[in-house]
């Protein structure tokens, strides 16, 4: 059966009073609104308590939910919003420009990634080096590559989670792919062909 | 130097699966006979090969997640109450149309001046008694006029209800853990210590009783 349509019957069962409908919606969708809020904040502890987070104020809003628009765009848009913010709160300590309209690659080939031969490394280092590429993309690069990567998101779903325009969307994913491309080129140049 | 006239925004398009079929067969097509675009591509597919194994791991972590579904309905319950206690306060907050105006109020003051206190306190009793049946009347008929003190209330009943239900299958699960850490595994030490969070955990509940008497 379609999940999506498995999803709004469970919200409209919810809006009905079925309450308990809520508990199928977490059970569905806890792990993977976990996994991309443990991508954004890279924290285990955060991304548990901003997935509680989200499903809280879900809850409280679903009463006033309409099926415009898919129910896992919809929750994907609460978390994201609460990465953002809570990306925000922190950036008192890591600086970074949310406007990231500059490609920037600042001579990125980033010292630790070049520092050390990638075959010297053990996997388990390499995987954190290319944790932290990823980590150097804008916010909207970043979360825009990992809603379509990770999230299997096509672009016009990714347009309602961000809230931005498909254009721009294509936009960021084109400078995400370029920055990584030139962050790993150490990694992906030995292995390529 | 490179004659390929194929935009540069189609590489990315086609490794990360945005295209249609259309698109994808037409440009598998132009990948035969482009080395250049060949190139490009077995780069970019490197590059996402790299982060999914980069990434893989972060997704495997998500299945270490404890049961959140109880802290939602805690928290959920949680305000609930916090908006019960407040409610008095909010309805008589929500009562600004009723209230008295500035100019009265800076009359009352002026004839408080002029005339002194005996000759007011029929006035200042009126006044309360006045406040007094306003209160009475927003605590009995605030249903009354839901169209202009619009109050979204969340359920207490469901979720107080949700919050029990998994905080009994909190304490069920604690007891088979409990079970076969005394029984299959033997462990004493720990038993002891998973018995006395079960004992925190049942109490004032029904499986006060159940918790107490399993680990004697
Ligand atoms: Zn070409």
């Amino acid at each position: 059966m379609d999940t999506i349509l498995e999803d709004e019957l469970l919200v409209a069962q919810f809006q009905a009073g079925r309450r308990y409908a809520f508990d199928e919606l977490m059970k569905r969708y806890k792990h993977k609104i976990y996994a991309y809020l443990l991508r954004s904040v890279r924290n285990c502890e955060d991304a548990e308590e901003l997935t509680i987070e989200v499903f809280f104020k879900a809850y409280r809003a679903l009463d006033g939910w309409q099926p415009q628009a898919r129910f896992s765009t919809w929750i994907y848009k609460i978390a994201h919003n609460l990465s953002i913010d809570h990306h925000r709160a922190k950036s008192r300590r890591v600086t970074f420009s949310l406007d990231d309209d500059e490609l920037a690659i600042e001579e990125p080939v980033a010292s630790d990634l070049g520092s050390d031969p990638a075959w010297q490394l053990e996997e388990k280092d390499r995987n954190s080096v290319i944790r932290a590429a990823v980590d150097q993309l804008s916010p909207n690069q970043k979360a825009v590559f990992m809603l379509n990567r990770y999230e299997g998101l096509q672009i016009n779903e990714i347009t309602d989670v961000l809230g931005i325009a498909e254009g721009t969307v294509k936009v960021h994913l084109h400078r995400a792919m370029k920055k990584l491309q030139i962050l790993l080129k150490p990694y992906w140049e030995g292995n390529e062909i | 130097m490179s004659t390929c006239k194929q935009p540069k925004a189609s590489h990315i398009e086609y490794v990360c699966n945005l295209l249609n079929d259309a698109q994808i067969a037409a440009f598998n097509s132009h990948l035969r006979d482009c080395s250049d675009c060949r190139t490009e591509v077995k780069a970019l597919e490197a590059v996402v090969n790299l982060t999914d194994t980069a990434e893989a791991e972060f997704s495997s972590r998500s299945w270490e997640l404890r049961d959140i579904e109880m802290e939602v309905y805690r928290r959920l319950a949680a305000e609930n109450e916090q908006k019960d206690g407040a409610s008095l306060f909010s309805r008589v907050r929500r009562l600004s149309p009723f209230r008295l105006p500035m100019r009265i109020k800076g009359d009352l003051l002026d004839s408080f001046r002029s005339t002194g206190f005996r000759q007011l306190w029929p006035r200042v009793l009126t006044g309360c008694a006045f406040v007094a049946v306003l209160l009475i009347s927003v605590c009995y008929f605030d249903g009354d006029q839901p169209a202009k003190l619009p109050v979204v209330k969340i359920e207490v009943l469901p979720s107080n209800e949700q919050l029990e239900h998994y905080r009994s299958q909190d304490i069920h699960q604690s007891l088979e853990e409990l079970l076969v850490i005394k029984h299959l595994r033997n462990d004493e030490w720990e038993t002891a210590a998973r018995a006395r969070m079960l004992n925190d955990m049942a109490q004032g509940t029904r499986y006060e009783s159940i918790a107490m008497s399993s680990f004697r």
